[in-house]
């Protein structure tokens, strides 16, 4: 069994006496350590090697502690230093945290404390550097999502439109639209992934948005993407008033989402939605709630929470993460999402999904 | 009779050009100019071309210059260019139409969506 690989520390002070002593007891902690009696020294050695800890007295000959952790940090973004000193003031103290320094201990000093704080900071190090190294995994991984096999996507898609268009039998025409339904909901789900990582990384800005005019577009956008059904909605709202709410540019996913949902979740080829626009206060707060109402298969009570959690998978054509999104921009506009039977007790009559957000002061 | 309106493709996956030019031309109408496969490629090409394409179709995603840094230069060249984005980018949607691009379709993009975009943004230079 390969030996796991000891901790590398690094001493730098001007005290002999100092350095034998922490050598002695930090081996024996089964660290490997180094050491050094000057700045100088200490520098041309960090400037070659990486030290899972820094132990440096403040006072030196040459360049002092404080110096030694700044040239870590150049070659090491996570280098981590205890300042070990007899003088205490809050000018070094300072300084000491703004050049990495995870901490700041005082001669004479507890063995046991000093080893518990060395502890410590070699675990913030090691978390700081997964930390690191799992957000450049994901960016690779959500970047090859995106990008390569999306392109790829969009090649399958490409040629199944024109497989279509080259004269099929019954049966291939209806294997080829078996293929391009999973292909739309491969699409989704891609483009889902990747509106949840930009929401994640931008502060939201919220402005005021036409409600009416956003729902209208992804009520035209939904019945061009399901050419394969007949698809109807009835769109009920206040005409000749304007209304506003405090959302963002990402808000017709929610709507997009719920209504396409509506559609791929009613089995039947002839598909009735209906869509209104509400006045709704709750704890004094006033709102637009927007029901969704469908024919399809519905929600039983015990999923009715869960269908808008991350890793909620349907039984069947589940998880595209499309409710999910919806949660999580709802969140954003601090607003509700719920749904509820479209007739009381009995699921399987369809859903009513109800999006209540803020109203913008604008109104 | 009515010329072949022109398409200059801006693509760095082959495949998808592959697949671009067969939907392009099939339906006689259209007529492929070009492609490159990076910005960079796709500005020295323009400049070598005798005439102004009648659409460029531009990706985002590609190496060495970006479809949003390459229709700004293009565009600086001739401000009458016609640019459709065809990026699943779609951050970049807002960007792209305030610099001057004409359109943009998300991708994938069914073929049927594709045609009519770019029947919506080719135009012929007579008109």
């Amino acid at each position: 069994m390969k030996e796991k690989e000891k901790d590398k520390i690094l001493i730098v002070d001007d005290a002999p006496g100092f350095l034998i002593t922490m050598r002695t007891i930090l081996e024996r902690e089964g660290y490997d350590v180094t050491t050094a009696e000057d700045g100088l020294k200490a520098i041309e050695i960090v400037k070659k090697h990486e030290f899972d800890l820094i132990l440096a007295d403040l006072k030196l000959p040459g360049k002092d502690g404080i110096e030694v952790m700044k040239e870590a940090s150049k070659n090491d973004p996570f280098a981590t230093g205890i300042i070990i000193t007899a003088y205490a003031s809050l000018d070094t103290a300072i300084g000491a945290i703004r050049e990495n320094c995870y901490d700041y201990v005082q001669k004479p000093y507890q063995v046991k404390d000093l080893l518990q704080r060395i502890k410590k900071g070699m675990e913030k190090r090691k978390l700081e550097k997964e930390v690191v190294a799992l957000k450049v995994q994901a960016e690779f991984l959500n970047d090859l999502m995106s990008h390569d096999i999306n392109n790829m996507n969009q090649t399958i898609v490409g040629y199944l439109g024109l497989l279509l268009k080259s004269g099929l039998t019954e049966e291939q025409r209806e294997y080829v639209e078996e293929v391009q339904s999973t292909m739309s909901r491969s699409s989704k789900l891609i483009g889902n992934v990747r509106k949840l990582r930009q929401i994640r990384g931008i502060e939201p800005e919220l402005k005021a948005v036409d409600l009416v005019s956003v729902l209208k577009k992804s009520i035209e956008e939904v019945k061009t993407s399901h050419e394969e059904k007949e698809v109807t909605i009835k769109f009920g709202y206040e005409k000749g008033k304007k209304q506003y709410i405090l959302a963002d540019s990402f808000v017709s996913d929610v709507f997009s989402n719920i209504l396409d949902n509506a559609v791929r979740f009613t089995s039947s080829a002839e598909v009735e939605i209906d869509v209104r626009v509400e006045d709704y206060i709750k704890n004094g707060d006033e709102f637009f709630k927007v029901s969704i109402e469908d024919r399809g298969r519905g929600v039983q009570d015990e999923a009715k929470e869960a269908i808008f959690n991350r890793f909620f998978k349907e039984e069947q054509k589940g998880s595209g993460l499309g409710l999910y999104l919806v949660k999580t921009l709802i969140n954003r506009y601090s607003g509700e999402v719920w749904v509820e039977d479209r007739v009381k007790g009995d699921y399987t009559q369809g859903s009513i999904f109800n999006v209540a957000i803020p109203k913008s002061k604008l109104n | 009779m009515s010329e072949l309106k022109t398409i200059f493709i801006v693509e760095d996956d082959p495949d998808l050009v592959e697949l671009y030019k067969i939907i392009i031309e099939s339906n006689g109408k259209y007529a492929v100019l070009g492609a490159a496969t990076n910005g960079q490629e796709a500005i020295e090409r323009y400049k070598g071309f005798n005439e102004k394409p009648d659409l460029i179709l531009m990706d985002h995603r590609m190496p060495l210059k970006d479809g949003i840094e390459t229709t700004i230069e293009l565009l600086k060249l001739d401000s009458n260019l016609r640019i459709l984005f065809v990026s699943a980018d779609v951050s970049v949607r807002e960007k792209a139409l305030e610099i001057g691009a004409v359109g943009f379709l998300d991708k994938p993009a069914s073929m049927k969506e594709f045609l009519k975009e770019i029947e919506k943004y080719a135009e012929n230079k007579s008109q």
